[in-house]
């Protein structure tokens, strides 16, 4: 039965209206400051500083984008993000769904407990230093793609989530029919679980990869060359600052670069989302159709 | 197949857990060695690897590592920069540098200490003094006292001269653990100055003030006769990054931080000559009332306890601002540099304070460069750094190479030649064109700065003008900080984080006219509640130790 | 560990079960392993919390020192005040915050038009992506008394301008509503697919019964969406001592500090003067103390919901 406005009572037309009103208010909203960022990112520093940005670029320039785009260490930063994205968002999906599945189980014993000693690692921790000594030397994440994937591998948070929406969302009633087809867990889980779940998976993908791509203290920690830096390590160095307390260097280039690193801040921002924002609607669109539970029924 | 898939992934994990084991192994195997075989380089053939004196410091190739913090104007690998390859000629040591940007320095450096992972020298890695006080006694770094007696005629030159030097570097029980940035130029030790807009002035009819209530008359001058023209009252009077900056240059004329900026909020009190802890003072009084008039009177920026560098700077752009506080002028104003400059002397305050405090002695940074436990190689180390210590070294530090980088002009003064920073492309700065020379920029290096080689914005004529003008007003005495010990710094560290936080955001309270000056004896109290009369006993107690030392 | 002893125990109870679901276990092992060897093991480091820690001696060489390091932190002059404004600020996002995404999400689940549906989720979904640095900036300029936007259309009624960021009245609000700005659009994503995951029939069945949208926005969405808004409550409460420490330094200046001091920016201010580890993870080991309390309680409490963490 498809939603036609003809036929709609009054209600809900006026349900409709609210939605629709009260969405395009938060959307523009939140697009305003975004499309100041953006205009930040093409214009003069300078007339950022003094507030003469409204909505278009001021005195438009590329000067930010170049200053960028300048520093060669961007393009490896970009590909070591998207090595660390792919693979660390492959161990994490894989890695979850495993636990989320066997923790969702009635049958499996021990299920709360080991709920509990997961989310109390979320809480407590043994502190930076241990943390650091213990994966560099007993475990040999150090300098190497492993020390960028593991240390994240599962988080608690998005594995309770998906523990519940196994649990809460798929009927217990069609894993409990592939077992008495002789199913066994890991074959039930393929090809009853998975598929009524790809919009929890879709989920979990976007905020691991986000949360891969947006980091950078492992990396500070635990990576050592520059070659292996990600992007977000890279931006943080292009950046810095001088510390202006003394000494540091002439008049004019201290302010220069002061100026610079202001317009900078916001070409980085544009220059180092966009790769996501482009990938979002890959995403997006496992959410927002939905599934129908007849489709897998058979 | 999907199950494999399933198993599969477990086992590559195991497998990565395990491979990464074993690439520790190797890791762990060949860190130690690269290092052992320095030490067996420098401790089997004994010393006679290392000559005592001139150069070639050591006979056989060596290797060292250190920790730097970089400057964003400096290439990425330090040994790109002209004076280390020149150096490595000159001494047979080879650095292998480890840089870290200002951003990543403090995780790094802290990892190192924490870890006990130590590189053979940490050069420039910004080593707080109560880092410098807690890990030297307990044997992090090495003590220096010795190897500066025989290896470093000139630093130990330095130390000779100036007592105060000698003072302020070494710990509680008089051990060395760090060597300093130095410096020698009134314009940089007068760390903030005030610089007043010339233009302003004329066209207001004033004269450069010289006490505070002048002072007073030329900013309400400025605000009130449309002191740059426009028509408008957009007039800022006084401004600054911050409202310390501010309170730095105001506060001599109210007698506060009489024995310079050395340790913060200490200085003498002039009737009784005990220590006394300024901000807890009527004079200190005194000048809040003084700062809160001009607040309220729209004399003083407006948005002064949230500015920045930044905003001074584009106030400038607009031709708004009347005067304002930083080391140099053409940082903070840029198209109007030349409508500024500094106090004609010092401003007399009510109580007939002539005195000017935004000062420090001669250190710059007490832990510039600071040997690990584990540096195989002491004293070739000490040899190394003391060449910068010396005339040639520290020219070399802030010019480079005579004929490659720098040439002595008729009239005796040293230059970058004019092929160098004669034309500075576009998009590049004239510290990003020298530093592919020298490594001077970032500054807080271990050497002692000199104005006649340094070339940065303290010492810009302007800048150095309005020292000079300054100078006769500074403190007799210029206090080194004072070294605590371990038990006194822990204690103390505690006890600022409270009483500073609350002292400066009763300034800004008191200033803005949030809280009443009336409740300034209330604030007094509340200091004392703190813990103030327990940071007094160890500030008095490290003071006794100081003018004995 | 409790782990190993629970399971031994299972397993002289339950041997059978166990036999006939061995590959359930092998699943939740490479999951177990690593919360064992990446999570369990650094904890070892909790000591240094209750030891005065030297590098040179080590974690394990290093002196005893009691509870030593905690009573600083309690006699603290301002433990009172870090505790009120960490909690106030934590509270506050829990009533404020917390239901936006929620509400974000079942509006959103509401629209037909697939354009419109997409580019509004796309929309609240990008400032997520925006630095705490960029984010303080656009704050602090927005608000800005002399160049702010917002003070701007303020002058233009005719009022005088706030200052913004040196009213301590204020601090929390800010904090708090920028954070809605920029997270909501993100977080309202687990909340959407929830919604995706609802068996259509239902929608169907109802609008057979006649119900209009507000209806069965009641009856069938709110119901799909507690179990996970009921998680996320508990997760909130398990990181209530902790405040994001980058975007309150940021935005902390002398004025609004009576508001704005919380114990991350404390032990930051501690660390300033040189690296304080037992103090810090003392002060950590309280924060996880007084959050593995709350978010043992709470779940208490929500296991009567019927969705709890265990």
């Amino acid at each position: 039965m498809e939603y036609n406005p003809k036929t709609a009572s009054a209600g809900d037309r006026l349900f409709d209206i609210a939605v629709y009103a009260i969405l395009t208010m938060a959307a523009l909203a939140t697009l305003y400051p975004l499309l100041y960022i953006l205009s930040a990112s093409f214009s003069d520093p300078m007339a950022i500083v003094k507030g003469k940005l409204w909505l278009w670029p001021q005195r438009v320039t590329l000067d930010s984008y170049r200053e960028v785009f300048g520093n060669a260490d961007i393009w490896t930063g970009y590909r070591n993000s998207l090595i660390y994205l792919v693979v660390g968002t492959t161990i994490n999906i894989v890695m979850t769904t495993m636990g989320a599945y066997a923790l969702s189980r009635k049958d499996l014993v021990g299920r709360h407990a080991l709920s509990l000693i997961f989310t109390f690692t979320l809480i407590f921790n043994g502190g930076l230093v241990p943390t650091y000594l213990t994966y560099k030397n007993m475990l040999g994440l150090y300098d190497n793609l492993w020390a960028m994937v593991i240390p994240s591998a599962v988080s608690v948070w998005n594995l309770i989530v998906m523990r519940t929406y196994f649990q809460t969302s798929i009927p217990y009633e069609l894993q409990e029919a592939a077992f008495i087809d002789g199913c066994s867990n890991i074959r039930t889980l393929t090809r009853i679980v998975l598929p009524l779940s790809m919009p929890i998976i879709a989920v979990m993908t976007m905020y691991y990869g986000v949360a891969h791509w947006n980091s950078y203290f492992t990396a500070l920690i635990y990576l050592h060359d520059g070659w292996r830096q990600p992007l977000q390590m890279v931006i943080r160095n292009i950046l810095i600052q001088e510390d202006m307390s003394a000494m540091t260097g002439s008049g004019q280039s201290l302010m220069d670069q002061m100026l610079k690193a202001e317009g900078m801040k916001y070409a980085v921002i544009v220059v180092s989302s966009l790769p996501m924002l482009l990938m979002y609607p890959l995403v997006q669109k496992h959410f927002v159709k939905g599934v129908m539970m007849g489709a897998v029924k058979g | 197949m999907k199950k494999s898939l399933t198993i599969g992934t477990a086992l590559i994990l195991l497998a990565s857990v395990m491979a990464g084991c074993s690439s520790n192994n190797d890791s762990n195997a060949s860190a130690p060695a690269s290092s052992s075989s320095n030490g067996q380089a420098a401790t089997q053939p004994g010393t006679e690897k290392l000559n005592k004196t001139g150069f070639p410091i050591v006979n056989e190739p060596l290797t060292l590592t250190a920790m730097v913090q970089l400057s964003p104007a400096q290439p990425p690998e330090w040994n790109d920069i002209l004076v280390w390859q020149e150096y490595e000629k000159m001494t047979g040591i080879h650095i292998e540098w480890d840089e870290y940007t200002a951003a990543d320095m403090t995780e790094k450096r802290n990892l190192a200490l924490a870890s006990n992972e130590l590189p053979d020298i940490f050069f420039r890695t910004r080593m707080p003094d109560n880092d410098i006080d807690k890990y030297g006694p307990e044997g992090t770094f090495l003590k220096l006292n010795d190897l500066i007696d025989q290896y470093a005629p000139n630093f130990k030159a330095l130390l000779d001269k100036n007592k105060a030097i000698g003072k302020g570097i070494a710990t509680a029980d008089g051990s060395i653990y760090a060597l300093p940035n130095l410096t020698e130029s009134p314009s940089i030790e007068i760390t903030k100055k005030l610089f007043l807009n010339q233009s302003w002035l004329k066209s207001t009819g004033k004269a450069s003030p010289t006490t505070t209530d002048e002072l007073y008359d030329v900013l309400k001058a400025f605000r009130e006769q449309d002191a740059n023209g426009n028509g408008q009252q957009d007039e800022v009077p006084l401004t600054a990054d911050s409202l310390e900056d501010l309170i730095l240059v105001l506060r001599g004329a109210f007698g506060l931080g009489n024995q310079g900026t050395g340790n913060g909020n200490w200085d003498l009190d002039s009737a009784s000559g005990g220590l006394r802890f300024f901000p807890a003072s009527d004079a200190y009084k005194e000048l809040l009332v003084y700062m809160n008039k001009l607040y309220s009177e729209k004399l003083i920026d407006q948005e002064i306890f949230t500015n920045d560098g930044k905003k001074v700077l584009a106030k400038n752009e607009e031709n708004q601002v009347g005067a304002f506080s930083f080391s140099n002028i053409v940082a903070r104003a840029n198209k109007n540099a030349s409508d500024y400059a500094g106090l004609e002397t010092a401003l007399e305050g009510p109580n007939g304070d002539r005195l000017y405090t935004s000062a420090r002695g001669p250190i710059g940074a007490r832990g510039a460069f600071l040997l690990g436990k584990t540096n195989k190689n002491p004293e070739a180390s000490m040899r190394w750094i003391d060449h910068f210590y010396g005339e040639e070294g520290i020219r070399m530090m802030y010019l480079g190479i005579e004929g490659q980088s720098y040439q002595k002009n008729a009239d005796g003064n040293y230059e970058f030649l004019p092929e160098i920073v004669g034309n500075i492309p576009e998009g590049s700065s004239f510290d990003q064109v020298v530093s592919k020379y020298v490594p001077y920029a970032g500054g807080s290096l271990p050497t002692l700065t000199k104005e006649a080689y340094f070339k940065g914005g303290e010492t810009e004529p302007a800048a150095k003008a309005a020292a000079e003008k300054l100078q006769p007003y500074l403190p007799k005495t210029l206090w080194s900080p004072f070294s605590f010990t371990t038990e006194e710094s822990e204690q103390k560290q505690a006890l600022e984080a409270d009483i500073n936080g609350m002292v400066n955001q009763r300034a800004a309270e008191f200033i803005q006219g949030k809280a009443s000056l009336a409740d300034f004896d209330k604030y007094v109290a509340q200091l004392k509640k703190m813990g103030l009369d327990d940071l007094q006993k160890i500030y008095e107690s490290a003071y006794a130790r100081y003018q004995a030392g | 560990m409790a782990s190993g002893t629970k399971g031994g125990a299972a397993r002289a109870l339950l041997p059978r079960s166990i036999r006939k679901n061995w590959d359930l276990y092998l699943l939740v092992l490479p999951v177990v392993l690593y919360f064992l060897l990446l999570k369990y093991l650094p904890m070892y480091g909790i000591q240094i919390a209750f030891k005065d820690f030297s590098a040179a001696k080590g974690i394990w060489g290093s002196p005893w020192a009691g509870f030593k390091h905690f009573e600083r932190f309690f006699d603290n002059y301002q433990f009172w005040t870090l505790i009120k404004n960490t909690l106030g600020i934590s509270i506050f996002q829990i009533l404020v915050a917390f239901p936006m995404p929620i509400l974000f999400a079942l509006l959103v689940n509401e629209v037909r038009g697939k354009w419109f549906k997409k580019s509004v989720q796309s929309i609240a979904f990008m400032p997520h992506f925006l630095s705490t640095v960029v984010l303080v900036g656009i704050v602090m300029a927005f608000l800005s008394p002399t160049t702010g936007l917002v003070n701007n259309v303020i002058k233009l009624f005719g009022g005088d301008p706030i200052y913004f960021m040196t009213e301590p009245s204020l601090f929390k609000s800010i904090f708090v509503f920028s954070d809605i700005w920029q997270n909501m659009g993100f977080s309202s994503v687990l909340y959407i697919a929830v919604l995706a995951g609802i068996d259509k029939s239902l929608y169907e069945a109802a609008m057979i019964d006649g119900a209009g949208k507000m209806k069965r926005l009641i009856h069938i969405a709110v119901p799909s969406l507690v179990p996970t808004a009921v998680i996320m409550l508990i997760f909130q409460f398990g990181s209530i001592m902790d405040v994001g420490f980058e975007k309150i330094f940021l935005m902390q200046n002398d004025l609004n500090r009576s508001s704005s001091s919380v114990i991350s920016t404390y032990v930051y201010e501690m660390g300033l003067l040189g690296s304080q580890f037992s103090f810090s993870a003392a002060v950590g080991l309280f924060n996880s103390v007084i959050n593995f309390a709350l978010i043992m309680i709470v779940n208490q409490v929500a296991r009567r919901s019927g969705t709890s963490l265990w």
